[in-house]
């Protein structure tokens, strides 16, 4: 957001509810918005503040965090407010301050096993249905929408600018995980739009730094998928859910469920053993050697010089 | 009540055939909104930089120059600050006659219902969006994802549930031709998908030309060839006459 910046130790005074947060810390910039760590003057408490120029759309969040607090998984919202920022009209909402990474930090700095990427997308997916119950869809799911909890240890999600009600269309969405952008479907609201964003965020995540592809092609993403080393039973449940014709969400989380429990192995059965073997095989040999060569150095006469190298 | 809309998609600097800041200005008055994305690759290109802003100014609508790879995603977003902008007037005005202030002036947690009101007319409002493609030589190698783009903004529009429909000029057209009319308005995607492949780059850049067209195109004003008019008028002199 350009020019709306408030630095750290201002103070930023609510026009209807008079309360006034001090900031401590910038968390995050968006397009047309900013997230500030605040404390509250009175009660000290440090909470999050989300600070928009668009009243339409921070207005409809705030009401989205409303309707959809029972869910554990949303972060708890607790006020709507206007501030004046040197004769210009500003919006903010404050919520709860989860104090963590977001999934895309998180999994820069630490390795995200493949059981794990099966649990985060069954923990996404029942969050999913939470929103289908309700008749509305989440639209714009990403890594950087899912705080991990680091004090709770807990997946939290942070935005719901994306939450449409079924039938209307996409307003807030991120390339990467729009099916329109994939040339995957129409960019309206139903139940398998977000299947296709879970499929994706999956596919993000078990493929890494790979991700995201220069072109958006779903057959490259596959093939892509194809040469990593997981189960196929994964691969092919992601085939059906990105092509999104075969399978429901409750199909599809269903048979994540499955695989997760009664799989011992994620990875493509005898593949990674041999590998293993391999290598190990490979490391006793070099390891033999090294110890002949030490020994024949130790006795020889040229031993010296090699000792004096070494 | 529907929304107007003309996209001008550009890789450079208008060079024959008119000025295309006074062809938007012209669509401005007409009640057309006119866009304008530059996909511009080196930023020093300054005179078709003010171009595009111009263009924008004068037609009343945003601008931005973007690399060609983010042009579906950059047309969505300018559909949807056209359909939000008209919306918040219409509203705006309603409130203003109702309660003579703005949103601004209800509390922040009174608001939602309005918000509600606007979004479900923003949902419902038709949309005519004519798309004014620069095939011009320069744009050889971008016209394959420029293609893709306009397939995606359709598969955007389509989730609407109002009535929405597009149209693409292409300049230059073929044979000395400033502009080429490669689809009439349609909110049928299988005939845009067939059509977008006309779409090729070779010649000049003869912008307000085909904005011109984009205009004639939204308010339903045909091209009038010699052969219509023998067709719709009767014989000059009829034999009574003489």
């Amino acid at each position: 957001m350009r020019g709306l910046r408030f630095a750290k130790g201002s103070i930023i005074r609510g026009k209807w509810t008079q309360r006034s947060y001090q900031v401590l810390d910038l968390l995050g910039e968006g397009g047309i918005g900013a997230v500030f760590k605040v404390q509250e003057m009175v009660s000290k408490e440090v909470l999050a503040l989300k600070l928009s120029e668009d009243l339409q759309s921070i207005t409809k969040e705030y009401n989205m965090l409303k309707k959809f607090e029972k869910l554990s998984m949303v972060v708890k919202v607790k006020e709507l407010d206007d501030v004046d920022c040197s004769g210009k009209q500003l919006y903010y909402m404050i919520a709860e301050c989860i104090e963590g990474k977001n999934l895309d930090q998180y999994r820069k700095e630490n390795k995200i096993t493949i059981k794990s990427i099966l649990a985060l997308a069954m923990i996404i997916g029942k969050a999913f249905q939470g929103f289908h119950e309700e008749n509305y869809v989440f639209g714009d799911m990403k890594l950087e929408n899912l705080m991990v909890d680091q004090k709770n240890g807990k997946l939290k999600i942070v935005d719901l600018g994306g939450v449409t009600p079924v039938g209307e269309s996409i307003k807030e969405f991120t390339p990467t995980y729009d099916r329109a952008s994939w040339g995957a479907g129409l960019r309206k609201a139903d139940e398998k739009y977000d299947l296709f964003s879970l499929c994706i965020l999956m596919a993000y995540l078990l493929l890494g730094n790979e991700f995201p592809l220069q072109e958006k092609s779903v057959d490259k993403l596959m093939n892509k998928l194809r040469n990593v080393d997981i189960s196929p039973r994964i691969i092919e449940l992601i085939h059906k859910g990105i092509h999104q014709n075969s399978i429901s969400l409750s199909q599809f989380l269903l048979s994540l469920e499955n695989i997760y429990h009664h799989s011992n192995g994620f990875h493509t059965g005898g593949k990674s053993v041999g590998r293993i073997v391999n290598a190990a095989f490979v490391g006793s040999i070099l390891f033999f050697l090294s110890v002949v060569i030490a020994m024949i150095i130790k006795n020889s006469a040229m031993g010296k010089v090699f000792q004096a190298i070494i | 009540m529907e929304i107007k809309q003309i996209i001008v998609v550009t890789d450079g600097k208008s060079n024959i055939g008119g000025n295309p800041v006074t062809a938007a200005a012209e669509a401005a008055r007409k009640g057309i909104v006119v866009n304008a994305i530059g996909i511009m690759e080196q930023r020093d290109e300054d005179h078709a930089f003010d171009e595009i802003k111009e263009i924008a100014r004068a037609g009343r609508g945003a601008w931005e120059n973007t690399h060609v790879a983010n042009l579906g995603q950059t047309m969505h977003h300018m559909t949807q600050r056209t359909v939000n902008k008209t919306i918040e007037t219409i509203v705006g005005n309603q409130l203003k006659e109702i309660m003579g202030g703005s949103l601004n002036d209800i509390p922040p947690q009174s608001r939602g219902q309005i918000v509600d009101y606007m979004e479900r007319l923003g949902e419902d409002i038709p949309i005519k969006c004519c798309l004014v493609m620069d095939c011009s030589g320069s744009m050889a190698n971008k016209m394959g994802t420029a293609r893709q783009s306009i397939i995606e903004l359709m598969n955007s529009l389509q989730g609407r549930k109002g009535k929405s429909q597009i149209a693409i000029v292409a300049f230059p057209g073929v044979k000395g031709e400033f502009y080429k009319v490669i689809c009439d308005f349609t909110e049928n995607i299988g005939e845009l998908k067939r059509t977008v492949y006309e779409l090729k780059a070779g010649g000049n850049t003869p912008t307000a030309a085909a904005i011109n067209k984009a205009i004639d195109l939204m308010m339903g004003i045909q091209d009038i060839t010699f052969e219509e008019i023998a067709v719709n008028n009767g014989p000059l002199l009829r034999d009574g006459m003489i």
